[in-house]
């Protein structure tokens, strides 16, 4: 009991940035992986959540009740958008150490594998499941989610907090077979100010979504149906200038022949950072060679990254 | 009319400034892309030999796919004596990537390499000669730097002493390389450039934004009331009506001429008060306003904040830079969509212009006006005018079926405006507004005083009552503004102010005033652009929708109150 609560309450650090991957796909809950000043402030709008999974780890009471009242509505939604036969194979990324998603998914019936970077994490998930969801059909795994093969998986389920989100997701798409699901959940409106987003403009037209209160929705993609700039199935999966995050740098594989885009940089084999993005579709800033330029967005996401 | 050399070269180089130093003429520039639309042609001297230099408007490509890319490319077609190509020390590749393209013209060229002194290092110049087989030279317009240097460039031009270019490869593949080999570090922009980037963020742009526009509306507003309250109108009270009145009513018997000279339209008082006491102190703080915001390299990032406005109008947010033109006149904010590509865009953008865009003048006359009464109808109005703005926008772009306009758009960096190049500027458009804006202003006015001392503007005022007093419930005399306001926007305002007019009265007739036709320059730039067919439209309909508009607002006020 003793172990257990220190386990619980402490701090959860997972070091490296966005820019070094491997490190990441932090532990699961809504508590957020104090990746640079977003999750900082975010850790206010956590603390809440924060103490009462500190209590529902404590008690198998505390935890039920806990499931069935902030996940059981999210996951049934996230389950009917997924369409998933019972007992499908489940791979969750991100799990935490109060796996609630893995859990409730193998108490509705499914096959789960759950995974999360921190050891810890990973050992504190295992004991809580022993004690409250004994004989469900559920693993845990240290692993991480920019690592993780979604091979033989109907769908895979990512997190709240999962880091770097997009990276994760790009791999599960990458890795699963066709046909098979991704749900992820991604912070809209304010709470983008404090968790990591998916960009909008990575999601093609055929993303299904669910809002839930509290600035959070879920969303679901089908691999091969869609067609945003993902481009899930097929060969032509590719991230574009559109959903290139602020702050980070790629390289332009494809560039549409414009005489202004072209004179201003933008040609393939230039590095191209992104700057600032204008809210509601509008242009984004980025910076090439030194030289600013505001690109639409939609001319943005015909700009094809290596 | 001497040979002719052509100053080319990438948007933004500052080819303008250039211009300036070798010619001495005032060539309007500013930090944004796209400053010179119209070309200009200045007679300058190098050496004692004279030459005409021609300002070729930047382009980034010769692919004539816009009106002022077209300009360019007819003019390398001409036969200049020679090409002054003015290469981006910052932005090497795309410089060189339109050098290599004016090269493959044949035409003697010679190369200056400008805003060198934003660059840390220095451009392998040798190197770049060597490899465009043109000679090459360093220059810094804003300073002068190289200037002389230039000039013995273009003497060696005109003696005919540069062979013609020879077209080399062209293609970003070797402008890249060329760039490679000559280029030097670009300057850590520090502080500056994260403040510039600061202000595109939605958080804090949108509130930075906001806030710096109302500022600079109290500027304009505030430093123009001032200028007239306090320095000129006390000026010309004291020092030059007095005299004047004296003068007239010791010479001129009384009668209809000492009338027409000082009386209650006396054109002597109103020709100095209108365009002097009254517009120029408007003038003077817009265009201060305006010159800051030019050069500060502010407005391209305005530009990106409001794209998401401005794509309702099926324009993008780079169009922000003829309206805020128009704000001054709207003249140059025609003449400057002429880098657009889509006509029909530019004529959304010249109708809104033409139709919500009060001009300074004008605004001036508005705030004469109304700020009398009280501050709430200035604010008002000029809600009422970015209101219409949008409104008529919109309903043009949809009508003309115009498509969402793509955003691509070089951001420069942050300056501080420097203050003599704004003193010149001020004073250039000041000299202009003072040489084509007052005289005729002052010829109107004088017709209109002895048209009202004859009683032609009454009878005329007679035959508009119906309209006038019925339909939009003002006094008959106002109809003078009317017809005053098709040749002068300010004039169709200036006339009210002695009328004691009533709230209403005053909101009625400003709406009138502002959707009004534009003044008859303005109708000669749109029959010039768009030709006789869009600009009799725009007029009937300027017309119609004023009428409309402002007889609803008169008929729903007297409803009301």
């Amino acid at each position: 009991m003793e172990g257990e609560r220190t386990q619980c309450g402490s701090p959860i650090m997972p070091a490296g940035s966005i820019d070094a991957p491997p490190v990441e796909a932090s532990s699961k809950g809504r508590s957020p992986a104090p990746l640079g000043p977003r999750h900082r402030a975010g850790s206010v709008l956590g603390g809440v959540f924060k103490t009462l999974e500190a209590l529902a780890c404590r008690s198998t009471v505390l935890a039920r009740v806990y499931e069935e009242l902030f996940y059981s509505p999210t996951l049934h939604r996230e389950m009917d958008m997924a369409e998933l036969a019972a007992g499908s194979k489940v791979l969750v990324v991100g799990s935490g150490r109060l796996p609630m998603t893995a859990v409730h998914l193998a108490r509705h019936g499914h096959d789960v594998t759950a995974v999360d970077n921190d050891a810890a994490a990973t050992s504190a998930a295992r004991r809580f499941s022993q004690r409250s969801a004994a004989g469900l059909n559920v693993r845990f795994e240290t692993g991480d989610g920019v690592d993780a093969d979604a091979d033989g998986y109907d769908a895979v389920w990512i997190t709240f907090s999962a880091s770097p989100k997009q990276k994760v997701l790009q791999r599960a798409l990458d890795t699963m077979s066709e046909g098979a699901k991704a749900v992820f959940r991604n912070p809209r409106g304010v709470v983008t100010r404090f968790y990591e987003p998916v960009d909008e403009e990575c999601l093609g037209p055929s993303a299904k979504r669910s809002r839930h209160l509290l600035g959070k929705e879920s969303v679901m993609l089908a691999k091969g149906a869609c067609d945003g700039p993902f481009s899930v199935g097929g060969s032509q999966r590719r991230i574009t200038l559109a959903c290139l995050q602020c702050g980070l740098q790629g390289v332009i594989a494809e560039c549409p022949e414009d005489p202004v885009l072209n004179a201003l940089g933008l040609r393939p084999g230039k590095t191209v950072v992104s700057i600032s993005r204008q809210p509601f579709g509008g242009p984004l800033l980025a910076s090439v060679d030194g030289r600013k330029v505001a690109i639409d967005a939609q001319v943005a996401s015909s700009i094809l990254l290596v | 009319m001497g040979q002719e050399i052509l100053l080319i070269g990438p948007p933004n180089v500052g080819k303008s400034v250039l211009f300036n130093r070798l010619t001495g003429l005032d060539v309007s520039m500013a930090n944004y892309p796209g400053t010179t639309v119209e070309f200009k042609k200045g007679e300058a001297k190098a050496d004692g030999r004279r030459f005409t230099l021609i300002d070729v408007p930047g382009t980034y490509d010769l692919k004539a796919s816009n009106e002022a890319e077209k300009v360019a490319v007819e003019m390398l077609s001409g036969s200049p004596a020679g090409a002054v190509f003015v290469l981006d020390a910052k932005n090497l590749e795309s410089s060189i990537h339109l050098l290599l393209q004016v090269l493959d013209k044949g035409i003697p060229t010679v190369a200056a390499v400008n805003r060198s002194d934003l660059v840390k290092g220095r451009v392998d110049l040798e190197r770049l000669s060597a490899e465009a087989g043109i000679p090459v030279i360093r220059t810094v317009a804003v300073e002068g730097e190289g200037v002389p240097q230039l000039e013995e460039l273009i003497v060696r031009l005109l003696d005919g002493t540069v062979p013609p270019a020879r077209p080399l490869f062209h293609g970003w593949r070797e402008a890249e390389r060329i760039a490679g080999r000559v280029r030097a570090a670009p300057e850590d922009g520090g502080r500056r450039e994260r403040w510039g980037d600061l202000m595109v963020r939605p958080i804090p742009g949108i509130p930075l934004a906001i806030i710096i526009l109302i500022l600079i509306f109290a500027f304009v507003v505030g430093l123009g009331m001032g200028l007239r309250r306090f320095v000129l109108m006390p000026f010309f009270e004291a020092f030059v009506f007095p005299p004047l009145t004296a003068a007239v009513e010791a010479t001129v018997a009384e009668g209809m001429l000492r009338e027409i000279l000082v009386g209650e339209y006396g054109f002597l008082i109103k020709s100095i008060e209108w365009p002097l006491g009254l517009v120029l102190p408007y003038i003077i703080s817009f265009y201060l306003a305006l010159s800051i915001l030019e050069d500060s390299g502010y407005l391209p990032r305005l530009a990106v904040l409001v794209d998401g406005v401005f794509r309702r109008m099926g324009l993008s947010g780079s169009n922000i830079i003829p309206f805020l033109l128009g704000y001054g006149c709207a003249v140059p904010a025609i003449m400057s969509t002429r880098n657009m590509s889509d006509r029909r865009k530019r004529v959304v953008v010249a109708s809104v212009v033409c139709l919500s865009v009060p001009c300074v003048a004008q605004s001036g006359a508005f705030i004469a006006l109304l700020a009398e009464h009280s501050l709430l109808l200035v604010v008002l109005l000029f809600g009422f005018s970015l209101m219409a703005a949008f409104v008529s926008g919109a309903a043009i772009s949809r009508l003309l079926g115009v498509r969402r306009d793509m955003m691509v758009q070089e951001i420069p960096e942050l300056l501080l405006p420097d203050m003599r190049m704004l003193g010149k500027k001020l004073l250039l458009r000041v000299r202009h507004f003072l040489k084509d804006g007052v005289v005729p202003m002052v010829v109107i006015i004088g017709a209109a005083s002895v048209l009202y001392e004859t009683g032609v503007l009454l009878r005329v005022s007679d035959l508009m009552e119906p309209l006038v007093t019925g339909w939009l419930g003002l006094p008959k005399e106002a109809s003078t503004p009317l017809i005053l306001g098709v040749f002068r926007r300010e004039l169709a305002v200036l006339p009210l102010l002695d009328m004691g007019l009533g709230t209403l009265q005053l909101m009625t007739a400003s709406v009138i005033a502002l959707l009004y036709i534009p003044c008859i320059a303005v109708i000669g730039v749109l029959a010039k652009e768009f030709g006789l067919k869009v600009s009799a439209v725009l007029l009937l309909a300027t017309l119609a929708v004023s009428f409309l508009v402002g007889g609803m607002i008169a008929q729903a006020g007297m409803l009301l109150f």
